[in-house]
């Protein structure tokens, strides 16, 4: 009974705040209301059971990746509300491209798919606390997390490590052209001084 | 009684958001924060059916997710950044030099 009051409220919570990173007027109120979205997508995964993957959730996304956002937008001047008023062409578009999306995501759930999916049932939480081999891989997330990693998928682990030095290569030689031309431009001030 | 599919409906809910927040918006940022949230629907959709199958694959699946969601992000706010350096704005409306 109480996941399904915490699934509503969560998954209600989720969508409102979505609504609001969307038809929000400020680029800051955009992104505190993402905060809000990535920590009710963090508790539904509690509720979902994947422990290591709400708290992995709330530690990189909610943590590090919104504070970079914020960071950004603090760099960067936004202008005030001349800009950000919606036409209406565009807003009848949009709502006519999501429609059609969730119309179509829609019409494959409601397909023979669907008997499928209404066949599985959710592992009744009070049956859980005897960890056999079946249930094993949701009892202690992190370790069955890390037997996977390191055995079956263990290419794409370390290809992901490569793929994040590869980002913080290209994050410094993207921010240091910007450098080169700041000391040329301070050079040609030196030299027009004299 | 929580099934997949309410899981399912909520993912496909958050994505179609998404997608109205990169369609309407004219802020780099913001279209980039509702880029954000069409990749949430997604982890979202692949550890409920991770859950509903007792299959750890869709959980890694969102871990590596997770991994090149923060290098994507790092990597586009420095060309924002860039961007910016040398237009002087981040209104997508006034990025048209491709055109035409």
């Amino acid at each position: 009974m109480w996941t399904e009051i915490l699934f509503y409220i969560f998954s209600t919570l989720m969508i409102i705040s979505a609504l609001c990173v969307v038809f929000s007027r400020n680029v800051v109120n955009s992104a505190l209301y993402m905060v809000v979205t990535l920590i009710s997508m963090a508790c539904l995964f509690v509720l979902l059971e994947s422990y290591l993957l709400a708290i992995l959730q709330i530690l990189v996304y909610a943590g590090a990746v919104m504070v970079l956002f914020l960071f950004i937008i603090m760099l960067i001047d936004v202008e005030g509300n001349k800009k950000s008023k919606i036409d209406l062409m565009s807003l009848v578009s949009s709502l006519a491209v999501a429609l059609f999306v969730s119309l179509g995501i829609g019409m494959l759930l409601g397909n023979s798919h669907f008997e499928v999916l209404t066949n599985l049932k959710l592992f009744p939480v009070q049956e859980l606390p005897v960890y056999t081999g079946s249930m094993l891989s949701f009892a202690t997330s992190a370790k069955s997390f890390g037997l996977i990693l390191f055995s079956k998928y263990l290419l794409p682990f370390e290809l992901a490590g490569i793929l994040l030095l590869m980002a913080i290569v290209g994050v410094m030689v993207l921010s240091k052209v910007s450098a080169k031309t700041q000391m040329g431009s301070n050079k040609n001030q030196l030299t027009n001084g004299k | 009684m929580i099934t997949l599919s309410s899981y399912i409906v909520v993912s496909m809910a958050l994505f179609t958001i998404g997608l109205l927040g990169v369609l309407l918006r004219r802020n780099v940022i913001v279209i980039y924060i509702c880029l954000e949230l069409m990749l949430n629907a997604a982890t979202l959709a692949l550890v409920a059916f991770s859950r509903y199958n007792n299959n750890l694959d869709g959980s890694i699946f969102v871990f590596f997710i997770i991994t090149v969601a923060a290098a994507e992000v790092a990597v586009g706010l420095a060309l924002v950044v860039a961007l910016y350096k040398k237009r002087q704005t981040v209104q997508v409306s006034e990025l048209t030099s491709l055109n035409n």
